[in-house]
């Protein structure tokens, strides 16, 4: 009991590694794209699953899109994401704003992570999500 | 003999602790200021605090539509009255701009440097050119056609909390977007971040 208490945190640490949400070519109707998850971190992914995504189109030209995570912890989770926006082409669009976030979230909860285009030719998203407060950074 | 070896005991001694105190400190690296690894104060507003307040005004603003809505586009906005009532002595530029710079890139705003509070520019040179500009061209005594469709304010609180050994901050971020043709706010925007702890940390 205590060398498992001892070796998870270890081994979950060992494998804290980023997950990306990028919208899928193939949509499930309008306002939702569908969606790829890259996971590379299951513990991560096991309070961060996406469930849904959706888009829309706010202040007349400008992208708006939201991502749903569920976990499916018993304790509440910490973890931190970051939407990076790109044009048609490819070209990653900077913002003078957009930053990494932290949330929190509750045993079983579904919470929501939005983000505006910062400039109306941003027309393509990526969603990375990273674990913080891991036992072992504290 | 004696007070030599004693010299380079000592010379010896302050080498090996110098050695040892310069290994127990962990050297400067540069960090990206807009990632989720920088130091999380409980007295002050870090980096991070005014990234994450102005994304989420900026965001709200977006999501609002005010702006697709302006009477001309780009609108002109002049930047009013912003207070700091916190404890903590920083330019409110740290905040302001940022928002500035992220309205600026959605191509519905442009911000007036020449219109400001008070009637103080915040380009001088820049109002002395257009004003001789207009002059010269004789629009001297007509309605300038930079004066603002809009004008932001702004506040930051600070509120504080403890129990025991815990310490708990809260800043909070309020912005108002007035139109100047009604006088009446048409967006208001009001974001809170709330840091808990006993001591500084790094990392969020």
């Amino acid at each position: 009991m205590k060398l498992t208490a001892i070796f998870l945190p270890i081994l979950a640490a060992a494998c804290n590694t980023m997950n990306t949400v990028v919208p899928a070519s193939t949509g499930g109707g309008p306002g939702q794209p569908g969606f790829q998850q890259v996971v590379t971190n299951g513990w991560l992914n096991s309070k961060t699953n996406v469930t849904d995504v959706r888009e829309d189109v706010v202040n007349g030209d400008q992208k708006r899109v939201q991502v749903t995570v569920y976990s499916d912890q018993l304790t509440t989770q910490n973890f931190s994401y970051h939407f990076e926006w790109f044009t048609a082409t490819g070209m990653r669009v900077q913002s003078a704003t957009q930053a990494w976030q932290s949330r929190q979230i509750k045993p079983k909860e579904s919470l929501t992570l939005q983000s505006v285009a910062p400039s109306p030719d941003a027309t393509q998203w990526q969603l990375k999500l990273l674990d913080t407060n891991h036992p072992l950074d504290q | 003999m004696n007070s030599s070896a004693a010299t380079l005991s000592s010379l010896a001694l302050s080498a090996i602790a110098g050695a040892f105190a310069s290994g127990c400190g962990s050297p400067a690296t540069y960090k990206d200021s807009r990632g989720n690894d920088l130091v999380v104060s409980l007295d002050k507003v870090n980096v991070q605090d005014f990234n994450q307040a102005a994304d989420k005004l900026v965001q709200s603003m977006a999501t609002s539509g005010v702006l697709a809505n302006a009477p001309r586009k780009p609108a002109v906005l002049g930047i009013s009255r912003v207070v700091n009532d916190t404890s903590d002595q920083f330019d409110t530029d740290q905040l302001l701009k940022r928002i500035r710079v992220a309205l600026l890139q959605t191509g519905k705003v442009q911000v007036s440097t020449t219109v400001g509070l008070g009637g103080r520019a915040e380009d001088p040179m820049a109002k002395g050119t257009k004003d001789m500009n207009d002059f010269v061209s004789g629009k001297g005594s007509a309605v300038p056609d930079n004066l603002p469709d809009y004008t932001l304010t702004a506040k930051i609180l600070e509120n504080r909390a403890s129990a025991g050994s815990t310490k708990q901050v809260t800043y909070t971020f309020q912005m108002s977007l007035t139109d100047v043709r009604s006088g009446n706010a048409v967006w208001e925007g009001n974001e809170e971040i709330t840091k808990q702890g006993s001591k500084s940390s790094l990392g969020f």
